[in-house]
């Protein structure tokens, strides 16, 4: 039941998250049946990617994506399911850097982008979550 | 390792060092009794260099041997060191109650014994693991005239102790535990090893490298090896079996639930020659297979192998889509059998598939296959015949009828020549397809016709709005590259007693998350009457065109376009129902009725017009509208309908940028309920 709350909570804030960093920019276009898609898929591989988050298996980096810090902590029968997690999570978050660039007709603004992300995804990470720092050296929330 | 067992001359014998030992002992003196150096002991088995041995009296009878290297094998220690604090030695026996090896920083606990009259060597260590287990390695060495024996028994001994004896790297797998119970028995005369029988059961053995991509726990399992000389040439065989445990080799992850590999072969001048041998894996099928190992690098010389009746289901899950992640296969279900049989030689390979009877199913519901049967020959140099056969299928939602394709595969390269794919009521016809595999991944391109299939039984299939009218066109070429599937030609479709025709055609990703389409579309004379009917829209008769270019479809969502609405040109009745012009005005937003107040809408049922107009561009989600021409210079406002005759109407649109999901929801609403909500 804790874990369901948790779970509703963080899915809640990723939401309000997704929707505020997308709609704070004046005149600034965050929506289009792609970038819906995306943080559609977004938001259902993190469903999944909490528990790695919550036992630091898995970390932000500084670049926007995310990186398994520690393999070795998760069990065998599930490292091959979070590579994939992992790498269908950071195609999701590459796609979407550049679909939101892309819909406000300015595909120069794609890096800029990705570093605003980065720094909202690690001012939304929970408590206990691991994120990697400017220096790349990683620091728990 | 076993270059070690050819003939070498042992230097010095053995009996030196025991004569020296013998004479020197027992005598009491303040200097050691005994201290000299021997720069290099060679014997077919193990070589020593620099070794200083010191046997001393004083306090008491201490007795110490230093190696400066020792090689087993490929094997090399240094800086070994051998220390016994209490030693009795004479005539006949050499024994050490209490001594230890230094093996760089781990010390081992031993004693040992050397007997004279029974020629025998007894060592036993018992290394100090961590859990503190009872664990001990006990090597008796025999030896007579001609002949020796050793035998190394090892009872619940710590693995991580004898992995930590091998020289290792960083990256390289480290063994945490492991736990070993049995006996190596080695048999030689005075030129080399005769044979080698190891009977171990590891248990409890877990292991990882650096990144943990490389791991395995709790794994347990059985090793029989016989080795036997014979001639200039070594026979082996053996057989493991794994019981236990799991193991994860990414990308592929298996349980220890009784998998078994037996083998047998002969090695022989510079090659390791497995001439039988059977991989038993539960759960999935036995594979037989043969090889011939290179023992200089380690290469694969030539190899045969055989699986039969493999299961597919387990196959495909273990196997097949751990290396299918980015591919449409990654999230496949597969039920059947397959065969496999293959062949490789240095300058020859080959290979044959066999699938038999098989179903695969997509689990987003995007393609599946039902009665699949796969004969798929494959040679690298010779041209082979095979066919693909399945009874029926269906693509993002569309059915497949029976089909056979006869194909021809030389190289890495596919090629059907003609083939016939029943599409609903129509049908696909297939012409010169070739595919190959290219650096940038596989390529393939085909020309083609598609016969009439029933637009209504399609958009169902799709579960998109319905239409009306039958698809069918000329395809020049279809070829699919980097992930993008794209058309030249034109796909003609009779809509709606229109026509509608595809230029343009490019397919992004078809099978992934976010496929996208791009395309330009163009429909002529198409009736508004039909049309209009089909989406309970409110009536509208006359004949329209609508251009849509640059359209864009991200999974199969628009995001972009330039669309003109136009009525054709022509004499034809043009009508439009009071249900329809409300539709329209809701449609547009803030609309103005002109020319007609509101009031007498009610009085008509239907209303004349000269001509029908609307465009929209549409960026990301906003649909910037435009009519048949601005209504006044500052260009606020755009005709919709032009009004004729009486009773005419003619229909304002003021908003210029529309939200393109908000145009959605109302004209799903209007054709749901036939009542426009106006905003």
């Amino acid at each position: 039941m804790y874990k369901r709350v948790v779970q509703y909570v963080a899915i809640v804030l990723l939401g309000c998250f997704l929707y505020t960093s997308l709609a704070s920019a004046a005149d600034f276009r965050a929506s289009s049946p792609a970038i819906e898609q995306l943080k559609k898929s977004i938001k259902q591989q993190h469903r999944q990617l909490i528990p790695f988050y919550d036992s630091g298996a898995v970390g932000l980096t500084r670049d926007g994506s995310i990186i398994l810090r520690d393999a070795n902590s998760i069990p065998l029968s599930q490292r091959q399911t979070i590579n994939t997690l992992i790498a269908a999570q950071n195609q999701d978050r590459n796609a979407l850097y550049r679909e939101i660039a892309l819909a406000n007709d300015h595909p120069e603004w794609e890096d800029d982008i990705r570093s605003t992300f980065a720094q909202r995804w690690i001012k939304w990470a929970k408590p206990g979550w691991w994120y990697q720092q400017a220096d790349g050296s990683w620091q728990k929330k | 390792m076993l270059d070690s067992f050819s003939q070498h001359k042992c230097i010095p014998h053995l009996w030196l060092f025991w004569i020296l030992l013998v004479a020197c002992f027992p005598v009491v003196a303040a200097v050691p009794l005994l201290d000299f150096v021997l720069d290099d002991i060679r014997h077919p088995v193990f070589s020593i260099r620099s070794a200083h041995i010191q046997l001393s009296a004083v306090p008491s009878p201490t007795f110490e041997i230093n190696l400066g290297e020792l090689a087993i094998g490929n094997k090399k220690w240094h800086n070994l060191q051998l220390k016994c604090d209490r030693v009795h030695i004479n005539t006949q026996l050499v024994d050490c109650s209490a001594g230890h090896l230094q093996l760089g920083e781990q010390t081992l606990p031993l004693s040992f014994q050397l007997l004279r009259q029974h020629q025998r060597f007894v060592l036993e260590i018992y290394p100090q693991s961590v859990k503190k287990s009872s664990g001990k390695w006990r090597l008796v060495i025999d030896w007579r005239a001609k002949q020796w024996r050793s035998v190394l028994k090892i009872v619940n001994g710590d693995g991580k102790f004898l992995a930590n004896l091998l020289p290792q790297q960083v990256e390289q797998i480290q063994v945490q535990q492991a736990k070993l119970n049995g006996s190596i028995r080695v048999d030689g005369n005075e030129a080399a090893v005769t044979t080698v029988h190891a009977q171990l059961r590891a248990s409890e053995l877990s292991f990882n490298d650096a990144s943990g991509q490389h791991a395995g726990e709790r794994v347990a399992g059985n090793l029989d090896l016989k080795i036997r000389r014979h001639n200039n040439s070594w026979l082996w065989r053996s057989r493991f079996d794994w019981s236990d445990g799991e193991i994860f080799w990414q990308p592929f992850y298996f349980s220890g639930d009784g998998h078994q590999l037996t083998a047998r072969g002969i090695v022989r001048d510079q090659q390791v020659r497995v001439t039988q041998a059977e991989l038993n894996l539960t759960g999935i099928g036995a594979a037989d297979f043969s090889a011939v190992i290179d023992r200089k690098n380690y290469t694969l010389r030539q190899a045969d192998f055989s699986a039969k009746n493999i299961v597919l289901s387990t196959l495909f899950a273990d196997i097949v889509r751990p290396l299918a992640m980015e591919t449409a296969l990654a999230e496949t279900e597969a039920s059947g059998q397959v065969s496999i049989t293959g062949r490789y030689r240095k300058d020859h390979q080959s290979l044959t598939l066999n699938i038999q009877d098989a179903t695969l199913v997509d689990a987003h519901g995007r393609f599946a296959v039902d009665k699949l049967n796969v004969y798929l020959p494959w040679d690298g140099s010779e041209r082979q015949y095979g066919a693909i056969q399945f009874d029926n299928g269906q693509i993002l939602g569309v059915p497949l009828g029976t089909t056979t394709l006869a194909l021809a595969t030389q190289g890495l390269a596919i090629d059907i020549s003609h083939a016939e794919i029943p599409i609903l009521d129509g049908e696909l016809r297939i012409r010169d397809f070739s595919a190959a595999q290219h650096a940038s991944g596989w390529q393939w391109q085909f020309n083609g016709e598609l016969l009439p299939i029933s637009m209504e039984k399609l958009t169902q299939s799709l579960q998109i709005q319905p239409m009306f009218g039958t698809l069918s066109g000329t395809i020049p070429k279809m070829s699919y590259a980097n992930s993008v599937v794209s058309m030249q030609g034109e796909l003609v479709s009779g809509v709606f007693d229109g026509v509608a025709v595809a230029r343009n055609l490019i397919l992004t990703k078809p099978f992934s998350m976010m496929p996208r389409l791009e395309a330009d579309v163009a429909l002529h004379h198409m009736d508004l009457d039909l049309l209009t009917r089909a989406y309970s829209f409110g009536n509208i008769q006359g004949r329209i065109d609508i251009e849509v270019n640059g359209l864009e479809l991200v999974n199969w969502e628009p995001v972009r376009f330039d669309a003109k609405l136009a009525s054709s040109k022509g004499d034809y009745k043009r009508r439009i129902s009071q249900a329809a012009v409300k539709n329209i005005i809701a449609l547009g937003g803030n609309s103005a009725v002109s020319a007609i107040q509101s009031s007498f809408l009610g009085f008509f049922d239907q209303f004349r017009y000269a001509e029908i107009g609307w465009s929209c561009k549409l960026r990301g989600h906003i649909c910037y509208m435009g009519g048949i021409e601005p209504t006044s210079r500052d260009f606020k406002g755009y005709t919709l309908i032009k009004g004729s005759g009486i009773p005419a109407i003619t229909i304002t649109g003021y908003n210029s940028e529309v939200d393109w999901p908000e145009l959605l929801k109302r004209l799903e609403h209007a054709i749901e309920t036939g009542a426009p909500v106006i905003h």
